[in-house]
């Protein structure tokens, strides 16, 4: 396994964490901002 | 927190009680005044009531009284003094300080009548850039801001727009609930300076609930044109409650307010006293002694509000003020007062009592009006009346209404193709220097056929978006959209809704995600359902990717015809998905249409540009998230498994063994009719998170290591807009628009509709929709075919 091939996976990985993280939040939070736009008063917005 | 939140034997500091005026001042000779220490003795068996120890002596008070005493434990002080980067390190001092820190933080409640201006005062006040029109009902949910100013930190929450504080609306039940629930320490009350007397009804509804209260006289400039005379300072005196004139757009009379605000707050403002509406000798009869009896048992109230307010909407029927006191012990007596308060003023009047309270308050309106104000001469065939008389006529307006809209698709496409292209020329650089600077291995693939080419088919329509929201913000902002409204009201009745129901179709255009909330607005069930339920065939800005794709490939030379003609169908879809639904699910009748036309008003360069900024800053963002997130799992899909990576450059990756290749040809079939290869089909499953990714993913998919730069006339790389265009004859890429413009919206869309309804419709909605998308693009496929 070369360099590059590790760093792909590693990508690979962080994406995947990331769709997760947004998915949860879009479904706890409702708002398609998933938090980066909101102004919502809500307790996920401080995490 | 509040005092009910202390547990047995926890001690806080007093720092603020709200309510009302007697309540708060019998609290405060109790000795609940700021700096006090108090102490959780007990707990009641039942949670209520609790004892307290204050100032050397025992006190039991209600649960509900407690909810309104504001505290402060040592640990909250010790909090408050670190974010304050005090230096102060003894216990006595950090109190002292994060008293003084928190005596100068006011909580502000904006409401006022819809249109407003209150999203354009928040803006003004708290340097935010929430999104603002000129027609009713922007703003649907609460946002809040804050600024500082004079030491103080004032904490703003916009509030959806209301004619009253009654049950009758979801927004006016929403504004009191927020009224009770946060109890903020200041109402700014929007009232819009060329319409005193409407704006003035929720004036008077607010008196009776007593709060300390600032006026905000906005669009003060329009009243001086008019050539109106109006002596605020007196009315202002008249009514107890300081009037401040202001234009929330250019800002000016801002400083009056927070300066007039803070001095209610710190009860120095001279105009400040509380007043009761007078509502006639009969109905003050028949009031008094409920109020009396109110009065007596004063603590079975909630203390947001005053005993005569309890009164009043008892014998309103107020269901929400029902359902707050039902649990009094006095409960069913009150009932049987008001129900024979009602009906002796209803027979000694000979109308019913929502009439008689209406009347007597525009009465006192009036009256107030009479002494202060001079109405400007009423001028008829104003430059607004012309241009009405064009705009909404029976035989023009909807030539004019789609002309309107031709044009905006029109210059979409054609506008946006220039600097389309250097966006194009840049991303291909990008391209070509990754591609020579990296040596060969998956991640350099990685970047260049993953992130690269995804995320930068999509980031290359930004210049499209940016028009398109540019001509979406004119609509709102001029006051067109109303008056768009107004003539599809007859349309709309056709179908089954309301004529309300326009407005979030056409903010659709956008995004659908608000226009899905904008629905709240829309007074009636059914007609709010149904409404809901068509957004979704309204073509968003995320969709316009995709028709710019395979428009700009197969039908170029008549592009903005061929996107307008896209719009107008997803329209007509709407449309009909709307009849069938009023036919066979909603059969009652909807309320009447009642729909503002306020002024036309030339919009502002700031807040037509910050709008446009705001929503190109959402899609510049979602390209470095979402859609960057997609691309990169997209590609790895469609490049895993290899049977073993040996550095052979030349060889192309073998999509068809791949997981994506495999997904692709299990869910080819349902596509097959319309001759869809399977990346196409992919693009189309992989565009429900987010529809750009239709494009990545399509570009990603269509792409081959080693492709050169895309040419600047080509929305895709040469070798992947070719592949497209070798794919697909032009009768699959007439499906794949329709199927792509119908099928079940974004995650975040049925997220919405879940929330706004309930999760069986955000499911019927996925379900219907793309049943429909399916079966009109088969059928749009062989009607092609057949022209062809």
């Amino acid at each position: 396994m070369n360099w590059q091939e590790i760093a792909v996976y590693i990508i690979g990985a962080l994406a995947v964490v990331a769709v997760v993280r947004k998915l949860w939040r879009l479904f706890v939070c409702r708002d398609s901002s998933a938090c980066s736009d909101c102004s919502k008063e809500c307790p996920h917005r401080k995490s | 927190m509040r005092l009910s939140e202390l547990k047995t034997g926890e001690s806080a500091t007093v720092v603020k009680v709200l309510g009302y005026g007697g309540f708060r001042r019998r609290i405060m000779e109790m000795g609940f005044v700021r700096g006090q220490e108090v102490t959780v003795l007990l707990d009641a068996p039942l949670k209520d009531p609790i004892e307290y120890h204050i100032m050397g002596y025992d006190i039991s008070l209600r649960r509900k009284e407690a909810e309104m005493i504001v505290v402060m434990t040592r640990e909250e002080a010790a909090k408050i003094s670190e974010t304050e980067a005090s230096t102060l390190i003894d216990g006595e001092d950090i109190m002292v300080e994060a008293l003084r820190s928190s005596h100068n933080h006011i909580t502000v409640g904006l409401v006022g009548n819809p249109n407003a201006g209150k999203t354009s005062l928040f803006n003004t006040l708290c340097g935010r850039s929430e999104h603002v029109g000129n027609y009713s009902g922007v703003t649907v949910d609460a946002k809040r801001g804050e600024l500082r100013y004079k030491g103080y930190t004032i904490e703003i929450t916009d509030l959806p727009g209301t004619y009253a504080l009654s049950a009758y609306s979801p927004e006016e039940v929403y504004v009191r609930r927020h009224i009770i629930d946060h109890t903020p320490d200041i109402i700014v009350n929007t009232v819009v300076a060329s319409n005193l007397e409407r704006n003035l009804y929720l004036t008077t509804e607010l008196i009776d609930i007593s709060p300390k209260m600032v006026i905000a006289l906005n669009m003060y400039d329009e009243l001086e044109r008019s050539g109106a005379k109006f002596d605020h300072e007196a009315l202002g005196r008249m009514i107890g409650v300081p009037i401040v004139p202001v234009v929330a757009t250019s800002g000016r009379g801002i400083e009056e307010l927070l300066d007039r605000l803070i001095a209610v707050y710190e009860n120095r403002e001279q105009s400040v006293r509380h007043i009761h509406i007078g509502y006639g000798s009969i109905i003050e009869e028949q009031l008094k002694d409920l109020n009396n009896d109110m009065r007596q048992h004063r603590n079975e109230l909630t203390a947001h509000f005053p005993p005569r307010y309890f009164a009043l909407k008892l014998i309103e029927r107020d269901k929400e003020i029902i359902s707050l006191l039902s649990s009094a012990p006095h409960f069913e007596r009150w009932s049987a007062m008001a129900e024979r308060a009602r009906t002796q003023i209803e027979q000694a009047l000979g109308e019913d009592i929502e009439t008689a309270l209406a009347g007597q308050k525009y009465g006192f309106i009036s009256g107030a009006l009479k002494e202060t104000y001079v109405a400007a001469e009423y001028k008829r065939n104003t430059f607004s009346d012309k241009l009405d008389a064009i705009v909404t006529h029976r035989i023009w307006g909807f030539p004019i209404f789609f002309a309107l809209m031709w044009f905006m698709f029109y210059c979409t496409f054609t506008l946006g193709a220039y600097p389309q292209e250097w966006i194009d020329m840049g991303i291909g650089w990008l391209y070509d220097l990754v591609q020579g600077g990296m040596s060969p291995g998956p991640l350099r693939d990685m970047l260049t056929d993953g992130v690269i080419s995804g995320v930068g088919s999509v980031l290359v329509f930004l210049p499209n978006i940016m028009i398109l929201y540019l001509f979406i913000s004119l609509l709102e902002d001029s006051g067109y959209l109303a008056r768009a409204a107004f003539i599809m009201d007859k349309v709309m009745h056709h179908m089954g809704v309301h004529g309300k129901s326009f407005i979030p179709m056409i903010m659709g255009f956008g995004c659908n995600v608000p226009a899905v909330m904008a629905c709240r607005t829309i007074e009636c069930t059914t007609s709010r359902i149904i409404t809901i339920m068509v957004v979704p065939f309204m073509s968003c800005s995320a969709r316009l990717p995709i028709y710019m794709m395979i428009v700009g490939t197969f039908f170029k030379d008549y592009a903005g015809t061929a996107l307008f003609l896209l719009y107008l169908f997803g329209m007509l879809m709407a449309v009909v998905s709307a009849r069938l639904m009023r036919r066979f699910m909603f059969r009652e009748q909807e309320a009447p249409f009642v729909m503002e036309l306020s002024p036309y008003r030339v919009p502002t360069a700031k807040a037509t540009l910050r709008h446009m900024w705001t929503k190109c800053a959402q899609y510049v963002k979602k390209m470095g998230g979402l859609i960057l997130i997609a691309s990169i799992i997209i590609w790895l899909l469609s490049y895993y498994p290899r049977p073993k990576y040996d550095n052979d450059m030349a060889e192309a990756p073998n999509y068809e063994l791949s997981y994506m290749g495999q997904i692709g040809q299990v869910c080819e079939p349902i596509f097959a009719p319309m001759d869809m290869e399977w990346q196409a089909t992919v693009a189309l499953i992989s565009g429900i998170p987010a529809k750009e990714i239709v494009v990545s993913t399509m570009n990603v998919l269509y792409a081959q290591p080693g492709d050169q730069a895309p040419e600047s006339d080509d929305e895709l790389s040469p070798s992947a807009s070719e592949r497209i265009a070798n794919s697909m004859s032009i009768p699959t890429a007439v499906a794949f628009l329709i199927f792509s413009l119908l099928y079940l919206p974004c995650i975040a869309t049925i997220i919405s509709i879940g929330s706004e309804l309930n999760w069986r419709w955000a499911v019927g909605s996925a379900l219907y929709n793309t049943a429909l998308a399916w079966i009109v693009a088969w059928i749009g496929f062989h009607l092609t075919q057949l022209i062809l």
